[in-house]
């Protein structure tokens, strides 16, 4: 009895001990068991998404890709490292001692010896004819123009995982939609790793990134580009940018700032250049800023253009002394005639018609203290002080562009509704989305808020032209076409107060006055010839206008 | 009659189904093998595709204003000193008849 319950016990707990095998095998390791399994006889390929284009306004290439490689070594199929390494070397340029260690590791399989490497330099490594060296396709961003309009376009580098992201620029801020989805395929293979026709197959097709066709005309940008370069070398300026806008929908036509820098070689510059100052970087506007607050005082009917005021010295507001320019003063002048002298006394006299709240309240309207939503990564706005913190000489000398900072896009975008009838518009890079599938996804021209009347944006469209058919930059005006227009040069503050001699000069405006076909903003940081935005930044303007005017067909008197 | 041909059925059935099962058997085998044309024939796709790519590129480099403008340079063209705008209040068509 006693053996036979021996006997029972022992198949018991062989019994117990198999069950136990099989719940492991079964159960715990199944899912490894599985995959192991599958490995064998299914391949699994990822089918890479191409990163979307950017393209012009006519549909030429700004950005595309071009086919680039992964380049890498498998360590335990090289015959002789150092062979392998002195050949790989004379063609990468690559440091050897990097990954000679990396070569000699018993324990590696694979070894990265470049990234994004061009088909030239591929086919010489091919030739070499080394084993243990292989390829993978990592396509990279080729720019037909070169460092072309680079701020507008930022670049891409690599996120922490290695893959692909666009910074700055419409890279930036379209990066989910440029970048794509990859797909992948799995079938079942044979022996020699070849698909089986009939096997199971899934596969999903590769979803390539969305192509941006935007407002940007490439020969505008063009030049921009050039006029800029030869004004801040002709003017001796520092830094400089220009941008120009469709004042009836707040599409970008144009926009560059220097320095800058070239996308392809973005790590060879200095990281400060890689934030467009456009839309990111502040000064205060200066006499530019007068159209704006003209514009609010005739909206609210406090003046007109024909309400005079005596100039006859400077303005005291508390223990400040508010003076004109020149320190020249006319005696009975009318609100056209201030535009025109750009007078800081006048346009006091104009900011205290309009009140401290109205002043404010048009500051806000025209959207300066909050970003514009231009679709580019980077934009930011210098907040607006509240309005318990502003004195007397803060209203005072926010009226002529002092003690306010602004965005250059800020500006544009706010004379542009000078210019199109009273509407802020949200401004655009971008006009259309295409998908890879070719459905057009086309961004509508968005309207923000009116902010003066039609009437009121006739009116001060007439005073600016009159500013620059009268005014201190009407030497430099191409004759017979009318432009709306203001020059203004400020001075930079510095630690607390106003250097004395440097100063940020621009001009804005739009043209033809009466049926404006791009509002634009031309500033110069320091410029050493002259500091005056009349004789610096209004005759850049007026030279772009001309071949701006020749590009459009618009001729003398249209 | 029709038990005549019931019979031949009944006769002839096994031989039909191995001529079949030796037809899948073959069909099968000839798709199986195909695997490797179609992993050829995709290669091809991709080789193709990457040619394109690398032909894109080149026409983008070639259409660039950067290289048009260099040509242009490189040709002689300049840029004109001076424009002449002719407005329709100024342009005037005699025709002479005689």
């Amino acid at each position: 009895m006693f053996r036979m319950w021996l006997i029972f016990s022992l198949f018991a707990l062989l019994f117990c001990f198999i069950s136990l095998r099989l719940f492991y095998w079964q159960v715990i390791a199944g899912d490894r068991l599985k995959a192991r399994a599958a490995s064998q006889y299914s391949a699994e390929f990822i089918l890479p998404a191409s990163r979307g284009k950017i393209l012009a306004s006519d549909s030429s290439p700004l950005v595309i890709n071009q086919p680039a490689f992964l380049a890498y070594a498998e360590p335990k199929k090289i015959k002789n490292i150092s062979h392998f390494l002195s050949s790989v070397h004379t063609v990468l340029g690559a440091n050897e001692t990097d990954i000679d260690g990396l070569l000699a590791d018993e324990e590696r399989s694979w070894v990265l010896l470049a990234h994004k490497v061009e088909l030239p330099v591929v086919e010489k490594l091919k030739a070499l004819g080394l084993s243990g060296l292989g390829f993978e396709k990592e396509p990279k961003r080729y720019y037909p123009e070169a460092s072309m309009a680079a701020h507008v376009l930022g670049f891409v580098g690599s996120d922490e995982n290695g893959r692909d992201k666009g910074y700055f620029g419409l890279e930036g801020y379209y990066d989910r939609d440029l970048r794509g989805k990859d797909g992948v395929v799995e079938l079942e293979k044979d022996a020699r790793g070849m698909p089986i026709l009939i096997g199971e197959a899934k596969r999903i097709e590769a979803e390539d990134g969305r192509t941006l066709v935007l407002w940007v005309d490439k020969s505008i940008q063009n030049i921009l580009e050039n006029r800029l370069s030869e004004g801040i070398r002709k003017y001796g300026a520092q830094e400089g940018s220009v941008v120009i806008m469709d004042p009836q929908t707040g599409g970008i036509l144009g926009m560059v700032s220097f320095p800058s820098y070239h996308p392809q070689n973005f790590l060879s510059y200095e990281k400060t250049l890689y934030k467009n100052p456009i839309v990111a970087s502040s000064y205060e506007p200066g006499s530019t800023f007068k159209a704006l607050v003209m514009s609010a005082g005739i909206q609210e009917k406090v003046i007109s253009p024909t309400t005079t005021m005596e100039e006859i010295g400077p303005l005291n507001v508390n223990e400040y002394a508010i003076r004109t320019w020149n320190n020249e003063y006319h005696g009975t002048i009318n609100m056209t005639k201030v535009l025109e002298r750009s007078s800081n006394v006048g346009m006091v006299f104009v900011a205290q018609k309009l009140g401290k709240e109205s002043l404010l309240r048009y500051i806000r309207d025209f959207g300066f203290g909050q970003p514009t939503g231009i679709d580019v990564e980077e934009e930011s706005s210098p907040a607006l002080r509240d309005r318990k913190n502003w004195t007397e000489i803060d209203y005072a000398t926010a009226s002529f562009g002092q003690g306010i900072a602004v965005t250059p896009i800020q500006m544009v975008r706010a004379v542009g509704a000078l210019a199109n009838g009273g509407w802020i518009m949200e401004p655009h890079i971008v006009k259309e989305i295409i998908e890879s599938r070719g459905r057009v996804l086309r961004i509508k021209p968005k309207k923000i808020r009116q902010v003066i009347s039609p009437a009121t944006s006739r009116i001060v469209t007439e005073m600016m032209v009159a500013a620059v058919d009268n005014g201190e930059a009407k030497w430099a005006k191409p004759s017979g076409y009318r432009i709306a227009g203001k020059t203004g040069t400020a001075q930079i503050p510095v630690a607390g107060h106003y250097d004395e001699k440097k100063t940020i000069a621009s001009f804005v405006g739009f043209a033809p006055a009466d049926n404006p076909k791009f509002v634009m903003l031309v500033t110069l940081r320091e410029p050493t010839s002259s500091p005056w935005g009349s004789e610096t930044a209004a005759p850049l303007f007026f030279t772009i206008a001309r071949d701006l005017f020749r590009y459009f067909g618009i001729t003398p008197g249209q | 009659m029709i038990r005549a041909f019931g019979k031949l059925c009944l006769h002839l059935l096994p031989i039909f189904l191995v001529l079949v099962v030796l037809a899948e058997f073959m069909v099968t085998n000839y798709l199986a093998a195909k695997g490797r044309e179609v992993g050829a024939v995709e290669q091809k796709i991709v080789d193709f595709q990457d040619e394109n790519e690398r032909l894109a590129q080149q026409i983008a480099s070639a259409s660039s204003l950067l290289h048009v403008s260099a040509e242009a340079r490189a040709m002689g063209f300049i840029e004109p000193a001076q424009y002449m705008t002719i407005g329709p209040e100024q342009f005037t068509v005699a025709l002479s008849t005689r």
